[in-house]
């Protein structure tokens, strides 16, 4: 088990900031964390990481128990730019991860060069610009090429080419194995990133957000509504209807193919098909339709 | 541990404020040898003095023979005695002229203990030796200690070595206000020679005014860390080091960086004084004041390196004080604030808790190095039991357990971290 969160449950005083967090992860993938400001995210991934204790519940990374410190040695933990020293220079940062983590200093050259960061590696930190500091935040946690990668808004004060290399790197990172848990606000780039994301409110992960999310969704005509829907019903499966007069499903329900065999069968005609595509923001916008509103 | 204090060292030194501490530092030592180097005295300047008192001498016997030679014949004992009394001055002043010029200090001192030692034997079976007035009979045996010291070891003395140029202790009073100013401002001798400067800048340092300085100097150790924030101790903390190994590594990098900074400061001090001067005596003799008005000469060498050893001590006190603080209040200034008015209170405190017995184990009595070392802490409170050992071992117990108290709190700090 690459992730395994049970029941973690955390409070200040007597406020619940994070009210029983499950999660698991099995297989390497990219996992978003995705809500409002204050609902838990960094509180969560600071809990994970042992930055923070809380009360009730068990964190197990990487098979070992979140409170070892050896953890870190195939874990990094991209936090906020606040931890870096003003005076040191960034390849004052990585040489100090190279030497922590018994890397060999040639490293720094690879992947400063991988960041696109050579030009500047050797400037103190204070004269960097907060993209510079985003840019030697990523070296840091890349330079031990980890099995799992906890960011906190990394996207923060990216220009977008830099995104753009930052989406890059991360993607390469995920198809050689890396586990990526990100918290980000910039939902185009979680977008680009990944189709897993976890929403979170008020320190809880919504339910919904836990299915498999769909990243299409279908709008189909057909010859006979009543029986499509007739059929539709004692298949289970979830469907919506437009003001058109179509059959709404998205692709987690049934595929298309299936749809259409279904409907093939029972002399149905397909007249139409449209597709949709849904975004982390349309997913966003559904399930915190309340605080938009408001 | 060792990369993590290697990291902390670098912190430390690449950081603005030290730096600027650091050259504040270096200039003031460069100022303060020109001050010693100008007021160093030296064989030139006595040769000058002796020159012209042995002109006065001169003129002085020219008059007492033409006394005797208009007497024509008559005999003129008072004046054949005076004249043989200023022979006897002109000629031990002639060598003494000759001795400063060859820079002869063996014949120099040879010639201040025949000119001393009868008197002191005398004094010494006199069962109404001065005891309080200047020069007490203890000012004048340890001066002729001295002169022996230095003769025996063939040492270049540190100038003026007159009688007035030298008190004790026990020297309380003087007979009069002249006196009293011309003996102490004497008593305070300046060497530009290397290792006497290095004794005056350690005597300038190691003090209460030396702890603070130091104490500014890593005030935000801990702090700048941005404990209970997101600050820098998150990087730290997410690497594979033990959590206890952080505020360790701290304290190990204050001490570390400490030391070289003293010994930075010590290789300077020699060095400016071996440039512009002479290296100076590791073996020059330095007053240890035993019970019962007895005493020994200790070598300035020891002297330096027990300094160091009790300035250290010193330092590792404030420090653990200093750590402590900065883990409960997670403020510089107020962990400094705090660790400074500890200190002082302390100091206030323990003079009034003098008499009591556990007074010799309270830390904060020793934080005059100098008058530890020399045992005239013990003479002034009368307890000869304020020693430099008690000093250290004082020290070292008191900083252990405010340091396991830091330690312990810090750990449970991080365990419920919120």
């Amino acid at each position: 088990m690459i992730v395994e969160v049970k029941g973690l449950k955390k409070r200040y005083k007597k406020q619940e900031v994070l009210k029983g967090i499950d999660i698991q992860v099995e297989t390497p993938q990219i996992i978003a964390l995705v809500g409002p400001n204050g609902s838990g995210k960094t509180t969560l991934l600071n809990c994970m990481t042992n930055l923070l204790f809380f009360q009730e519940g068990e964190v197990s990374l990487l098979g070992k128990k979140h409170t070892d410190t050896s953890l870190f040695y195939d874990l990094s933990y991209l936090q906020d730019n606040r931890l870096l020293y003003g005076s040191l220079t960034g390849y004052d940062h990585l040489k100090f991860i190279c030497n922590v983590q018994k890397i060999p200093i040639s490293k720094i050259k690879e992947v400063t060069k991988r960041v696109g960061m050579e030009s500047y590696v050797k400037k103190r930190v204070r004269n960097y610009s907060l993209g510079m500091k985003q840019h030697l935040l990523l070296a840091m946690v890349i330079m031990n090429e980890p099995r799992l990668l906890l960011m906190d808004e990394p996207l923060n004060g990216l220009d977008p080419t830099s995104a753009i290399n930052m989406r890059k790197i991360l993607l390469e990172l995920y198809e050689e194995g890396t586990t990526i848990i990100i918290s980000s606000h910039n939902l185009d780039e979680i977008d680009r990133l990944t189709n897993t994301i976890y929403f979170m409110k008020d320190g809880a992960l919504l339910k919904e957000s836990l299915q498999d999310f769909a990243t299409k969704r279908y709008y189909i005509q057909v010859s006979d509504r009543d029986k499509a829907i007739g059929i539709l019903k004692e298949q289970n499966i979830l469907f919506t209807e437009n003001d058109e007069g179509q059959i709404g499903f998205d692709e987690t329900e049934v595929d298309l193919q299936t749809f259409i065999n279904l409907m093939n069968e029972n002399d149905i005609m397909i007249k139409a098909v449209e597709d949709q595509k849904i975004g982390a923001e349309k997913r966003y916008r559904e399930l915190f339709e309340e605080e938009l509103s408001s | 541990m060792l990369r993590l204090i290697q990291f902390e060292i670098i912190k430390i030194c690449k950081s603005t404020f030290f730096r600027i501490m650091m050259i504040g530092f270096l200039l003031f030592i460069l100022t303060y040898f020109t001050y010693v180097y100008i007021n160093t005295v030296r064989a030139d300047d006595l040769i000058i003095n002796l020159e012209s008192m042995m002109f006065t001498q001169e003129q002085h016997l020219q008059e007492l023979y033409d006394v005797l030679e208009s007497n024509e014949g008559e005999s003129d004992r008072e004046t054949e005695q005076s004249i043989e009394t200023w022979e006897r001055f002109q000629e031990r002043d002639s060598k003494l002229l000759q001795a400063y010029e060859e820079e002869d200090w063996t014949t120099i001192m040879e010639l201040e203990i025949e000119q001393y030692e009868p008197g002191v034997e005398m004094l010494r079976n006199d069962p109404y030796q001065n005891v309080y007035t200047w020069p007490t009979f203890f000012s004048k045996e340890t001066l002729l200690a001295q002169y022996k010291w230095i003769r025996d070891r063939e040492i270049t003395p540190v100038l003026r070595i007159e009688e007035f140029a030298w008190k004790t202790a026990y020297d309380e009073v003087f007979d009069d206000p002249i006196g009293e100013e011309i003996v102490k401002e004497n008593s305070i001798k300046y060497s530009s020679a290397g290792v006497h400067f290095l004794k005056s800048v350690f005597q300038m340092l190691f003090s209460l005014i030396g702890a603070i300085l130091f104490l500014f100097l890593f005030a935000d150790v801990v702090t700048k860390e941005g404990l209970g924030r997101n600050g820098p101790i998150h990087l730290l903390k997410t690497q594979p080091i033990h959590r206890q190994k952080i505020l360790v590594s701290k304290f190990m990098t204050v001490i570390i960086v400490s030391f070289m900074t003293l010994l930075i400061t010590a290789i300077l001090s020699i060095m400016l004084g071996v440039i512009f001067d002479r290296l100076g005596d590791w073996d020059y003799p330095v007053l240890i004041y035993g019970e019962e008005r007895t005493f020994t000469y200790m070598n300035l060498g020891t002297y330096l390196l027990q300094s160091f050893g009790l300035f250290f001590m010193i330092l590792l006190f404030c420090y653990s004080i200093l750590f402590l603080f900065s883990v409960i209040t997670k403020k510089t200034l107020i962990a400094l604030g705090l660790t400074l008015a500890t200190i002082i209170i302390g100091i206030t405190w323990s003079k009034e808790s003098v008499l009591s017995s556990f007074a010799p184990y309270i830390p904060f009595h020793y934080f005059s190095v100098g008058e530890v070392i020399t045992n005239e802490l013990a003479v002034t409170l009368e307890d000869f039991t304020f020693s430099f050992a008690n000093g250290m071992i004082s020290f070292g117990v008191v900083s252990l357990g405010v340091l396991f108290m830091t330690f312990v709190i810090f750990v449970v700090q991080s365990k419920y971290s919120n």
